[in-house]
């Protein structure tokens, strides 16, 4: 249902989210996490908002959470999902509680999303030479 | 904070007609616009010598060729649909200042006919996270990121559609009295509001504003006469991560919140003493959401006072007794203002709140930015 070869591929180059891109194309999710407090930055950002400091290094976190909340689109509006309904949800990350991911909840019907519900991620390539990898959450067995 | 403004009033406000598909250009429209206003508050246009732009609408510098205006004072508040309320604040402090004695805020845009939302410029704060981590997958339009927000409060506090529907239909109500609203004579129901095809889920299609040709204007001065609208106190604030919502924390926390609770220490008064309120209703959750945060409600408590005709005319607080964004016209917020000027000096007609002494309006946009002001006539 996703045209995902007709995603526009941002500048994967950003160096504020080149690490990140990097890792879901190695099938990883990588967050920043502050160098002095430990805290995890997310959206990636300059600076800790936690202590202030501009020290980031980037850390390997299981593609495990809870959806935090979500939206039914209906009406089709982006490149690439021509196809309604689609789910995007806000996920809570099980290793970072205090990082949502946004991202497609995939392999259930929309109307049976709930807040909460577990999902595990899955690498996916997207972009016209698949030159991007994007993350799709389907629903997990808690715990599994 | 600015604390009191006696001396600021707004004296003139203006607009177009409001609809879809209007024939003239938005050029032509703002100037329509800012020519009624500034009869309306009589004094020549060339008067004007402060000038607050809306980015992505009419320039100011087409006004300023069109009119033949030399402004002394020129400042763009670049806010979404905060910037209304905000730019009352700015133009309020020029004018105490003396950096200007009329400050004209405007609006001119064919929302309706020109381009669609997702292909004008985002003004939007934290393009590169929209980029990276949003467009990707399919989230691109304000449907959607506001639809996060409403499924989030329906989860903790429970969120009937119904109550939305409520929203939209006292809305339409109002514009039913209003003449000029887009949507006057178009009936709605609750059966047509819960058959609206699906946006963003909650939203259907009567959840969303309006997109509409037309122009409005307003103009703030140095002046505290018999017809003037004294801003009596406005305030601005930022939500936690003023540019992302998707790791705010609270997650539901919106400026509003604290420039609300400015204003009513400012001013010693509190919701209660309000007899409308004009709230930013960018959708229908958005007007209990916001109602909640200025203290109109108790968190979670929002529907009662949507229930039962509560937010309707002749009930607890009118609200958006023009339409609103929702029934109205979309301009970004400053036809609430027109609206409550008119509402207190009694011109409103079939629609008028009676003995409106104060009213609250609301601003809210960029995800994060909240402003808030208590506007009032001669007699408060």
């Amino acid at each position: 249902m996703f045209e995902l070869d007709q995603v526009p591929v941002p500048d994967l180059g950003n160096p504020n989210f080149a690490p990140f891109w990097e890792g879901t194309r190695a099938g990883e999710l990588r967050i920043q996490k502050c160098s002095r407090c430990d805290a995890h930055r997310w959206p990636p950002r300059i600076t800790c908002r936690n202590c202030g400091s501009t020290d980031v290094e980037w850390t390997r976190v299981e593609p495990r959470g809870t959806l935090y909340t979500f939206t039914i689109v209906g009406r089709p509006t982006a490149k690439g999902y021509p196809s309604v309904p689609y789910t995007v949800g806000f996920v809570t990350l099980d290793q970072a509680p205090r990082v949502r991911i946004v991202g497609n909840v995939v392999e259930i019907d929309p109307s049976a999303v709930t807040i909460g519900m577990a999902l595990k991620g899955r690498f996916v390539p997207a972009g016209p030479d698949g030159e991007m990898t994007l993350i799709h959450w389907s629903p997990a067995e808690a715990g599994a | 904070m600015l604390g009191r403004t006696e001396q600021a009033c707004i004296t003139g406000v203006g607009n177009t007609e409001y609809r879809k598909k209007i024939d003239r250009p938005a050029e032509i429209l703002a100037i329509e616009a800012v020519l009624a206003a500034a009869a309306d508050a009589g004094i020549d246009p060339k008067q004007i010598d402060g000038i607050i732009p809306y980015p992505g609408h009419i320039g100011d510098d087409v006004i300023q060729a069109e009119l033949g205006l030399n402004p002394r004072f020129r400042v763009m508040i670049d806010m979404g649909g905060c910037s209304a309320v905000s730019a009352l604040r700015v133009a309020a402090m020029a004018v105490l200042s003396g950096a200007a004695n009329h400050v004209l805020l405007f609006r001119g845009l064919k929302g309706s006919s020109g381009a669609r939302k997702a292909d004008r410029p985002s003004f939007l704060p934290g393009q590169p996270f929209r980029r990276h981590l949003e467009y990707v997958y399919g989230m691109n339009t304000p449907a959607q990121r506001y639809a996060v927000l409403c499924q989030r409060y329906k989860h903790e506090y429970g969120l009937e559609r119904r109550t939305l529907g409520e929203i939209a239909l006292a809305a339409r109500t109002h514009a039913n009295l209003n003449p000029n609203a887009q949507m006057h004579g178009r009936d709605l129901t609750m059966d047509d509001y819960l058959g609206g095809r699906l946006i963003a889920d909650p939203y259907t299609l009567f959840d969303c504003c309006l997109e509409t040709d037309g122009a409005s204007a307003v103009i703030v001065s140095a002046r505290n006469e018999a017809r003037d609208i004294r801003i009596l106190s406005v305030a601005e604030a930022q939500g936690a991560s003023p540019d992302d919502t998707s790791n705010r924390d609270p997650f539901l926390d919106i400026g509003l919140t604290q420039a609300a609770n400015q204003v009513w220490n400012d001013l010693g008064m509190g919701p209660q003493d309000m007899d409308a309120a004009m709230v930013y209703d960018c959708f229908t959750f958005e007007v209990l959401h916001q109602l909640e945060e200025a203290g109109f409600a108790k968190h979670g408590e929002g529907a009662a006072l949507v229930a039962d005709g509560g937010i309707r005319l002749g009930g607890k607080l009118p609200v958006n007794t023009h339409g609103g964004m929702l029934s109205e016209a979309h301009q970004a917020g400053l036809n609430h203002v027109v609206e409550a000027v008119r509402q207190l000096r009694g011109e409103c007609g079939v629609r008028q709140v009676e003995n409106a002494r104060l009213v609250a309006v609301t601003g809210w946009g960029q995800l994060g930015d909240g402003s808030f002001a208590v506007l009032g006539g001669q007699n408060v």
